[in-house]
C-alpha cells in the first residue's frame, strides 16, 4: 500500500517519527494514570471485607503491570527500555523474595506475646491457663494451704491485680482482713466469664472452699464471652443449645485453627504491635464466630448458674462483684453501650437470683470522681482501688453472713 | 475522542458499582427497624413513676448506626429521637450531682435509689421543681438488633431539657 493512504507510517509506532513529543506526553499521562490506579487500589484495601480487598489487590496488580509495561515496554523510554530485562528480573526477584518471606513468616509459629507472661501456658480447654492446680493456683501462683478453709477469688486481670504487687491485690488485702480463711487469688489475665467458669471447675476439687467471689468486669466480659477469640488467641466459646444447655463450640483449642495459626506466626508477632491491624487480619482471614445478643445472654446466665452450682457442690457460697470502668463514675454524657452491658450483666445476676453487689457505688462513695486514686488506666485498680475492693467484699461477706456456718 | 470519553465513563461506572457491591459485603445490612416506639415511652413513664407523668411523647426520627469496640464485638443499633412533655406530679428538690452523691453516701443508700436520683438530675437538672410544672425534653431511645428483631436498650441517651 502506498504512503498517503490515510494510515500513519509504520515507523511511527516505533518512535521513529517526528511526533515523539506527543507520544512522550501521552506516555507520561498513562504512567500517571497507572500510578493513580495503584493508589486507588491501596486506598480500597478494607480488611473487614474480603471482596473489597480482593478487588483492591486485583486493581493494584493490574495497575502495577500496566505501569511496568509502559515503563519498560516503550522504545521511546530510553534507559528503561534498554534495561527492561534487568528491570523485569529485579522486580520478579523482589516479588518472589517478598512472597517467600511472608509465607515463611506465616509458617513459623512462636508463642504469642500474651503467653510469655509468667505462670501461663497453652491449654486445650481454656486457651491459656496457669500450669498447676494442685498446690498452686491462679496466675499469681498462690500456694494452697491444705489445712485451712478457702475464699476463692475468680476473675480476669482486674481481680488478678494487674499493675500492682502481690501484697497489694484485693485478694491479698482481703486475706489480711479475714482471719480464719485463706484467700486464694485464682484470677487470670484476659479471662472472660466462660474461662472463669472452666478454671473454677478445674481448681475447686483441690480446695476447701467456703466462699467463691467472682469479679465480673463490665468493661468487656460481656463482649469477650461472645467471641471465640480474645487478645489475639482462640478461647473457649459456649453456645446455647435448644434446651438452654451450654454447647461447647470449640472443644479442643490446641487443634489447628485459623486464629491461633495466624496469631502464633512470626508475621503476626510483628503485626501485633498494631492491634487494630492484627484484629483486622483475624477477621479477614478467619471470620471468627460471634454470638448474637440473645444467645449470648442465655449463655452468660447459664454460666452464672453453673458457677453457683459448682460452688454449692463444693460446699461453698458464691458472691458476684460487678467491676466498673473508670468512666462509670463520670457525670457527663454516659457511654450508653458500656452502661447497657453493665445493666444487662446486673439484670442476668438479678434474674438468676445470685448474690451480687455493685462495686462502683463503693468507689463513688469513697472518692467521688477522683478516679486517678482508684484506677491505673481506667480499668485496672491501683493499690488504693484494690483496698476499697477488699473492704467492700469483706463488708458484703459480713452483712450477708456468707462465711457463717 | 467521544468514544474514549464514553468508554472511560463506562469503566468508571463499572468500577464504582464493583466497589459499592464489595462494600455491601462488609457486613449484612441491618434488619428494617421493627421495634416498638411505645416501648421507649413505657420506659420513660417507668422512670418517672411517682415523680412525673409523660403527657406527650413524639417520635422525631431515627437512624441506623454500626458501632465497633476494642474487642471487635460490633453491634447494630437504631437511634430513635423523641420529644416528650413531662408533668411533675410532686415537688422535687434535686441537689447538684456531687451533693446528691454525698447525701446518698451519708445515708448509705442502695444503688437503685442512687441511680434513680442521678438519672433525674441528668434529665431535669438540679434545683427546685414545683408540682404541676411541665418540662419539655428531647432524647434518644436506642434499640439494638438481636436475633429476634429490635429491642429497646436505653431511653436516656442525649437527654436535653428544651423548655420549662
Amino acid at each position: 500500500m502506498a504512503p498517503g493512504n490515510g494510515r500513519p507510517p509504520l515507523a511511527a509506532g516505533f518512535g521513529m517519527s517526528d511526533d515523539k513529543p506527543v507520544r512522550s506526553r501521552r506516555l507520561r499521562w498513562k504512567l500517571l494514570a497507572a500510578g493513580l490506579l495503584f493508589g486507588l487500589g491501596l486506598d480500597l484495601v478494607t480488611p473487614s471485607s474480603r471482596g473489597m480487598t480482593l478487588l483492591a489487590v486485583l486493581l493494584m496488580v493490574g495497575a502495577a503491570a500496566w505501569f511496568v509495561s509502559l515503563a519498560v515496554g516503550s522504545p521511546g523510554h530510553g534507559v528503561l527500555y534498554r534495561r527492561r530485562r534487568e528491570i523485569v528480573l529485579a522486580l520478579g526477584t523482589a516479588s518472589i523474595t517478598v512472597a517467600v518471606v511472608v509465607v515463611l513468616a506465616l509458617a513459623v509459629r512462636i508463642a504469642p506475646r500474651h503467653l510469655t507472661l509468667e505462670n501461663q501456658s497453652y491449654d486445650s480447654d481454656l486457651g491459656w491457663a496457669p500450669p498447676d492446680v494442685t498446690d498452686r493456683v491462679g496466675q499469681r501462683g498462690d500456694a494452697v494451704d491444705p489445712d485451712r478453709d478457702h475464699v476463692v477469688i475468680v476473675g480476669d486481670s482486674i481481680m488478678y491485680g494487674f499493675g500492682v504487687d502481690d501484697d497489694q491485690t484485693a485478694a491479698a488485702q482481703l486475706d489480711r482482713i479475714l482471719e480464719d480463711q485463706q484467700v486464694l487469688n485464682i484470677a487470670v489475665s484476659g479471662y472472660s466469664i466462660d474461662q472463669d467458669y472452666l478454671y473454677l471447675s478445674r481448681v475447686l476439687p483441690h480446695l476447701r472452699p467456703k466462699l467463691v467471689v467472682v469479679g465480673i468486669f463490665t468493661g468487656n466480659d460481656y463482649e469477650v464471652t461472645g467471641l471465640e477469640y480474645a487478645w489475639g488467641h482462640s478461647k473457649p466459646l459456649f453456645r446455647a443449645g435448644a434446651d438452654g444447655e451450654l454447647v461447647r463450640h470449640n472443644p479442643d483449642l490446641l487443634a489447628d485453627n485459623c486464629i491461633d495459626h495466624l496469631a502464633q506466626s512470626l508475621l503476626f508477632r510483628v503485626l501485633w504491635s498494631d492491634k487494630e491491624r492484627a484484629l483486622d487480619l483475624i477477621h479477614l482471614f478467619c471470620d471468627p464466630v460471634k454470638l448474637g445478643p440473645e444467645e449470648l445472654e442465655a449463655v452468660i446466665a447459664e454460666l452464672f448458674a453453673r458457677m453457683e452450682a459448682e460452688a454449692e457442690q463444693a460446699g461453698a457460697k458464691i458472691l458476684f462483684v460487678l467491676l466498673p470502668i473508670g468512666e462509670h463514675l463520670k457525670s457527663v454524657e454516659r457511654n450508653w453501650r458500656y452502661f447497657r452491658r453493665y445493666d444487662l450483666l446486673r439484670q442476668l445476676l438479678r434474674e438468676g437470683g445470685h448474690e451480687y453487689f455493685d462495686f462502683y457505688r463503693d468507689i463513688l462513695f469513697e472518692t467521688g470522681e477522683a478516679e486517678t486514686d482508684v484506677f491505673l488506666d481506667g480499668a485496672h485498680l491501683t493499690p488504693n482501688g484494690n483496698r476499697i475492693l477488699a473492704e467492700a467484699i469483706a463488708r458484703e461477706i459480713d452483712q450477708r453472713g456468707l462465711l457463717d456456718e | 475522542m467521544t468514544n474514549r470519553i464514553v468508554s472511560a465513563l463506562a469503566w468508571s461506572t463499572a468500577l464504582c458499582l464493583a466497589v459499592a457491591a464489595c462494600n455491601r459485603s462488609a457486613g449484612p445490612p441491618p434488619k428494617p427497624f421493627d421495634g416498638s416506639p411505645s416501648d421507649a415511652e413505657v420506659a420513660l413513664r417507668a422512670l418517672g413513676d411517682g415523680v412525673f407523668e409523660v403527657t406527650r411523647f413524639a417520635v422525631e426520627g431515627g437512624e441506623y448506626k454500626e458501632l465497633d469496640d476494642h474487642v471487635r464485638f460490633g453491634i447494630s443499633l437504631y437511634d430513635m429521637r423523641y420529644a416528650a412533655d413531662l408533668r411533675l406530679t410532686r415537688p422535687l428538690a434535686l441537689e447538684p450531682r456531687d451533693d446528691l452523691v454525698e447525701r446518698h453516701r451519708r445515708a448509705g443508700s442502695p444503688v437503685e435509689e442512687l441511680e434513680r436520683d442521678l438519672a433525674l438530675v441528668r434529665l431535669l437538672g438540679p434545683g427546685e421543681h414545683a408540682a404541676g410544672m411541665t418540662k419539655t425534653v428531647e432524647g434518644s431511645a436506642v434499640f439494638e438488633e438481636t436475633e429476634a428483631g429490635w429491642r429497646l436498650a436505653t431511653v436516656d441517651r442525649r437527654w436535653r431539657l428544651v423548655s420549662e
